[in-house]
């Protein structure tokens, strides 16, 4: 049998099995709902009636577990900033002062900034019309994409300053 | 033909390099979207990145030399070289133009890692380099994104721009006049990383230190262009200064600090690498200078090259154990500094 209140704050009932892998070493404690979810840094948790098993803190896509960013400052795949977001948004504070995008360039050739941030859209766009088989959009969404590859390398070969 | 043979040269925008502002560097990393990063991928899945980012890169690197990274040493040997860095793997492919100048890194710690180096005082010159590829690639390839972070990439500390400056300076005058806390003070305001350049990048070894840019978020590239440049130009001036101060007011000292590294180059039998840079670096230093009796700097830039442990076991094709390393050494900087070979 678990133990009858949480492992952390010792006040609340336990209603999680938390498990963490740490350097690939698998650590279970018995948490409170609170407790549990301050642990998971804004991890959504699955909750069930009764003790449940919580694998949210390693990557489903790449199996990195969050142990794993925070002390290597690295991540397995580009879904790690989706699934860690509110970690790794505190360790890119920590580490960079900042959590957003500058962009890659000054104003002056802001047209390719929004160049890029359009085709980022589009192509978002064009995986919800594959999704819901709409492919008369998704064909002319391929369409804009390609007119917009096709600016910015031009746009790369012919540098305006 | 062996791997190495094609890489007996000195690079040459280290032999070119310049006097106080060694040389300059950019480089950026991306990834394709949807994949996961090279340290998290099967075999299978590394050649499948590999195909789709040499596609549009075949013309490219039609004329470049193409290496395998699939050994420690070749990744070592590649390190000493700056191509690879302490942090990269074994298993990736590696692109350079024969000047070494350009190189496209397939699958090392991201999908695609492109660096541009120049001899001497040259940021301007990288940065436009870079940005153009920048834009080239931006249009062939579909990397991954995110309007919140911008660029994925492997390392948290390139995420956004993936883009990084990077300057190698010699400024022995700074070390000699113990003017060290000057650079200290001017590094803590800025937002530069400072580095070794030799072996580990944590230690300052003879007299090279590398400053780079920070932060790939909340900062744009022209900005940290900008910002390095002021840093490099203000320790260009610090050095500047430290050389009149030592030749004003020490001079004999340093012709005494000169001639005892040239006694000890020319004579010692057991020599390391890090005592090596130390006395082959105080002797470029005598060269800049124009000191009487002491190398000539071209000289002095290959020997240092070349006295790197895995660059020096290439010299005799990697057939010499650890341990007879810092002897071939000693012999081998005896015979060049002496001048035996005429040269």
């Amino acid at each position: 049998m678990h133990k009858k209140y949480c492992e952390i704050c010792g006040k609340r009932p336990a209603e999680i099995e938390f498990i963490e892998i740490v350097n690939g070493i698998k650590h279970k404690r018995f948490l409170c709902r609170v407790c549990a979810e301050n642990e998971a840094n804004g991890i959504k948790l699955v909750l069930s009636d009764d003790i449940k098993v919580d694998s949210g803190l390693v990557c489903p896509e790449c199996g990195t577990p969050l142990a794993y960013v925070k002390t290597s400052l690295k991540v397995g795949c580009p879904s790690c900033y989706n699934v860690f977001e509110g970690a790794i948004k505190d360790l890119l504070k920590k580490l960079q002062g900042s959590t957003s995008f500058a962009g890659m360039d000054d104003l002056k050739s802001s047209e390719e900034k929004d160049l890029i941030i359009i085709k980022h859209r589009l192509k978002k766009e064009l995986e919800r019309a594959v999704e819901n088989e709409d492919f008369e959009k998704a064909a002319k969404l391929r369409d804009e994409i390609n007119r917009i590859n096709q600016k910015l390398k031009w746009l790369g070969l012919n540098p305006s300053e | 033909m062996a791997w190495f043979e094609s890489f007996r040269v000195t690079p040459p925008w280290w032999q070119a390099q310049g006097k106080i502002v060694a040389s300059s560097r950019a480089r950026f990393v991306r990834n394709l979207e949807g994949k996961k990063f090279p340290e998290r991928m099967e075999s299978e899945e590394k050649k499948e990145v590999f195909r789709e980012i040499f596609v549009s890169l075949k013309d490219t690197v039609a004329e470049f030399k193409e290496v395998e990274i699939n050994t420690v040493l070749k990744k070592d040997f590649f390190t000493e070289r700056h191509i690879l860095n302490s942090e990269s793997n074994v298993g990736s492919v590696l692109y350079t133009d024969h000047a070494e100048e350009e190189t496209y890194l397939i699958n090392d710690r991201d999908h695609l890692r492109f660096q541009v180096t120049m001899p001497g005082d040259a940021l301007r010159e990288v940065f436009s380099v870079a940005r153009q590829r920048i834009r080239t690639m931006e249009g062939e390839y579909n990397f991954s994104y995110s309007d919140t972070f911008g660029y994925l990439t492997s390392s948290l500390t390139n995420t956004g721009t993936g883009f990084r400056l990077s300057v190698l300076m010699f400024i022995p005058g700074i070390f000699l006049a113990r003017e060290t806390e000057k650079i200290l003070a001017l590094l803590v305001k800025a937002p530069i990383v400072l580095r070794g350049f030799f072996g580990g990048r944590s230690e300052i070894k003879g007299n090279y230190i590398q400053i780079s840019t920070k932060f790939t978020l909340g900062v744009g590239i022209e900005d940290s262009l900008r910002m390095l440049d002021e840093v490099v130009k203000a320790l260009v001036e610090t050095e500047k200064k430290s050389r009149d101060i030592l030749i004003a007011s020490a001079r004999v000292e340093l012709e005494d600090r000169v001639a005892r590294s040239l006694a000890i180059l020319e004579s010692a039998r057991i020599m390391s690498y890090d005592e090596s840079l130390e006395h082959l670096s105080i002797l470029k230093f005598a060269a800049q200078l124009g000191f009487e009796g002491v190398p000539d700097e071209k000289v002095l830039n290959r020997l240092i090259f070349w006295s790197s442990p895995v660059h020096l076991s290439s010299l005799e094709n990697f057939e010499v154990k650890d341990s007879e390393l810092d002897f071939k050494r000693a012999e081998f900087l005896r015979k060049w500094v002496r001048g035996e070979d005429g040269n």
